[in-house]
């Protein structure tokens, strides 16, 4: 590292806009959204200033105090107090407030400076602070608060002008470090008190546009009627908007293949190309819109701030199941994928309480599950309107998912009757002010999250589909063989040997094949299963037409309950090995999400079996 | 055997051992980074041919971005890598008495 580089921490509390502020620097594209705990880990990044100076930039997750309780906020502490193994002590601290909500935030500014480092605050959120008509004498609260203080709107470009220009001009002067007691603790409420009064004017605490909605969107009644009418209608969306744009990905991939088919010399290299890339990834792109769609309110409701809200509402159900609101926002984030959910438990504070989210979050539906529901719903579950409205379709992936998040409360209650200690926690949570989303912002993280899926259809998925290809067309079927060429083959014979354990809930040999790569990237079994029914011959007329032709209904529903419940991807169970430092809770997981996979699916085959 | 067979059995003799690759860094990642370091230190060594070193040298495994480590790539929401002493030190629960 160059002697000129300046090393900046930015801290705050959570919700400030630390890492929007990180995000403008950096140029990076770190996850933002308007809920606390969004940061769990340290995150690094770099920037030129106009002086040619470079500034390497941390961002840290929010803490109220370097009273650390959770994993995350010990981060926060021990980069601040130069106790971060490997992490020397930054130069600067960039202490970020939210401008509107200086009684809560300033506290922490105090503690900061206690540290007697060089800081500077940026008042972030000076928007909306002055469309509020919060007036703050900035010199004023400067010379009260002895250190440089900058304004800031971390979500526009040219926001963090003023900061970069006083970050990069000279350094501030740090305050002396002060002893760090309860008494002196006591004394910041005062010393806030003081401040506010000589320099922040607020005609109300809170936003009006936030009380009005408030009183509706977190009343006991119709605050949970609207959590699921938003919830249902998002569903039946992702359907009724994401469903006929894959249909048209499916169908090009499938005329593409037929095209280059005849392009290509009748052999291995034409079945490899046409079953396996065109037919098996192509399959599996088709879904990419169905997962935008979702995306596209799943980002747009993370903007809004009703996501805390909703953790509110559902408190009191989340205690009646030994979990706390404080899991709500892991919870939600494990519906893109159960690992940021299991890394964003480390705002819980409680082991158990963290422990038990991260046993149930891989219940949450993951966005890799939502091709395999998608395929099977289109092929088995005909297009019919409720009340003439709803799509029965969108009801029945909105029912996938409700049984994920049922499995989840069930696991939770068993959870809680198991463990000794049965003390409950209250939920502790600040309510953001809502947001109208950005559209800019919505718009980068749909990018990303394409850019993420196809980064997997390109790398993993891919390598898999290839060699599912291998496994079910070599080797070639001996001489005088009678049945299909795929029943000689490597898959023809580990599927039919799995069958003697999946046939009780309904699977054939092919589906309980596929089930082996989808142990890695769970879409993967829908590429594998296209791949093995195309090289089979049986999938001419796209994959879905193949599944209805060739598995019951029984059979599908079976699946479609597997794969709510069924064991996590790889992935997921190093990453619980990661955070629990157990091989324990990885075979416990594994465990318990098999045996009810496995449970679900044969009372629905068997059930579903009768009544047909 | 036709030489177009050959060739089209060549073809996907080498897409398949891409394959096998891909899959094997994604499930075993710190085994498949240790085995192509150590290939790589291998065939990097002064006195081979320049397009072996240069082999050598491309199978120098990336170092990893995000800090979840375990290459899941779904979410994106990873940090930047961690300083080695701090990777050694990850933050398991530790579960204690209450008071």
């Amino acid at each position: 590292m160059s002697a000129s580089t300046l090393r900046i921490a930015l801290v705050g509390n959570p919700n400030c806009g630390k890492t929007a502020l990180f995000n403008l620097l950096t140029g990076g594209r770190q996850k933002v959204a308007n809920y606390a705990g969004v940061t769990v880990e340290r995150k690094e990044g770099r920037f030129t200033a106009p002086s040619g100076r470079v500034l390497q930039i941390l961002d840290l997750p929010g803490t109220y105090s370097f009273e650390a309780n959770s994993p995350d906020e010990q981060i926060t502490r021990d980069v601040c107090a130069g106790n971060y193994p490997g992490e020397a002590v930054p130069d600067l601290i960039i202490c970020v407030a939210d401008a509107t909500n200086l009684r809560l935030h300033l506290r922490f500014v105090l503690e900061v400076k206690r540290l007697g480092r060089p800081i500077v605050l940026a008042l972030n959120m000076m928007d909306t602070a002055r469309r509020r008509g919060i007036v703050i004498d900035v010199p004023e609260l400067q010379r009260r608060l002895g250190v440089p203080v900058v304004e800031t709107v971390a979500v526009k470009r040219g926001g963090a002008k003023a900061l970069i220009e006083r970050v990069d001009g000279e350094m501030p002067t740090a305050a002396p470090a002060q002893p760090d007691d309860a008494a002196s603790r006591a004394d910041l409420h005062a010393q806030v008190r003081e401040i506010l009064t000589a320099t922040v004017t607020m005609p109300r605490t809170t936003a009006v546009l936030d009380d009005a909605l408030d009183r509706w969107v977190l009343h006991p009644v119709f605050g949970l009627m609207i959590l699921a009418l938003v919830m249902f209608l998002v569903f039946q969306a992702v359907y009724a908007a994401g469903k006929p744009v894959s249909d048209l990905i499916g169908s090009g991939f499938g005329w593409m293949g037929g095209h280059v088919a005849t392009l290509m010399p009748a052999g291995p290299l034409q079945s490899l190309v046409v079953n396996g890339l065109f037919g098996g990834i192509g399959t599996v792109l088709g879904f990419l819109p169905v997962i935008l769609v979702l995306f596209l309110f799943i980002l747009t409701l993370e903007e809004s701030g009703y996501l805390p809200r909703a953790a509110f509402l559902l408190d009191r159900l989340m205690l009646s199941v030994g979990l706390t609101g404080r899991s709500f926002i892991p919870l939600l984030s494990s519906f893109a994928c159960a690992i940021p959910g299991i890394m964003g438990t480390r705002s819980i504070q409680d082991p158990r309480d963290r422990l038990a989210t991260i046993l149930i979050a891989p219940l949450m539906t993951c966005s890799a599950r939502l091709p395999v529901y998608a395929l099977l719903i289109g092929a088995f579950i005909p297009i019919h309107y409720v009340f003439g409205v709803f799509n029965l379709q969108g009801i029945v992936l909105f029912a996938l998912y409700l049984a994920g998040i049922l499995g989840a409360m069930a696991v939770g209650w068993v959870m809680k009757h198991l463990r000794r200690d049965k003390s409950e926690h209250a939920l502790l949570m600040e309510l953001p002010s809502y947001r109208m989303p950005k559209v800019r912002d919505v718009a980068i993280g749909l990018y990303e999250r394409g850019a993420i899926f196809l980064k997997r259809l390109t790398g993993v998925i891919l390598g898999l589909t290839v060699l599912m290809w291998f496994i079910s067309t070599f080797p070639s079927p001996p001489a005088g063989a009678t049945g299909p060429a795929i029943n000689y083959s490597f898959a023809g014979y580990i599927g039919r040997g799995l069958q003697y354990i999946f046939a009780p809930i309904g699977f054939n040999w092919q589906i309980s094949l596929a089930l082996i790569p989808a142990f890695a990237a769970r879409e993967t079994a829908v590429a594998a299963l296209a791949t093995v029914y195309l090289v089979g011959g049986e999938a001419t007329g796209g994959l879905g037409h193949a599944l209805a032709g060739q598995i019951s209904l029984a059979s599908a529903l079976s699946l479609l309950v597997w794969f709510a419940y069924a064991p996590q991807c790889m992935s997921t169970l190093a990453v619980i090995r990661r955070e629990t430092n157990s091989w324990r809770n990885v075979a416990i997981s594994f465990g318990y999400m098999f045996v009810m996979a496995y449970a679900a699916s044969f009372v629905v085959y068997q059930v579903t079996r009768m009544l047909t | 055997m036709s030489t177009s067979l050959l060739v089209q059995y060549a073809v996907i003799g080498l897409v398949v051992l891409a394959s096998v690759l891909i899959v094997f860094r994604k499930l075993a990642p710190t085994l498949t980074n240790r085995w192509l370091a150590a290939a790589s230190i291998r065939y990097s060594r002064p006195g081979r041919a320049a397009w072996v070193r240069a082999f050598g040298q491309r199978l120098q495994p990336k170092q990893a971005t995000g800090n979840c480590s375990d290459g899941c790539s779904t979410c994106g929401a990873c940090g930047t890598k961690p300083p080695a002493a701090a990777r050694a030190a990850p933050m398991p629960l530790e579960f204690r008495p209450r008071q």
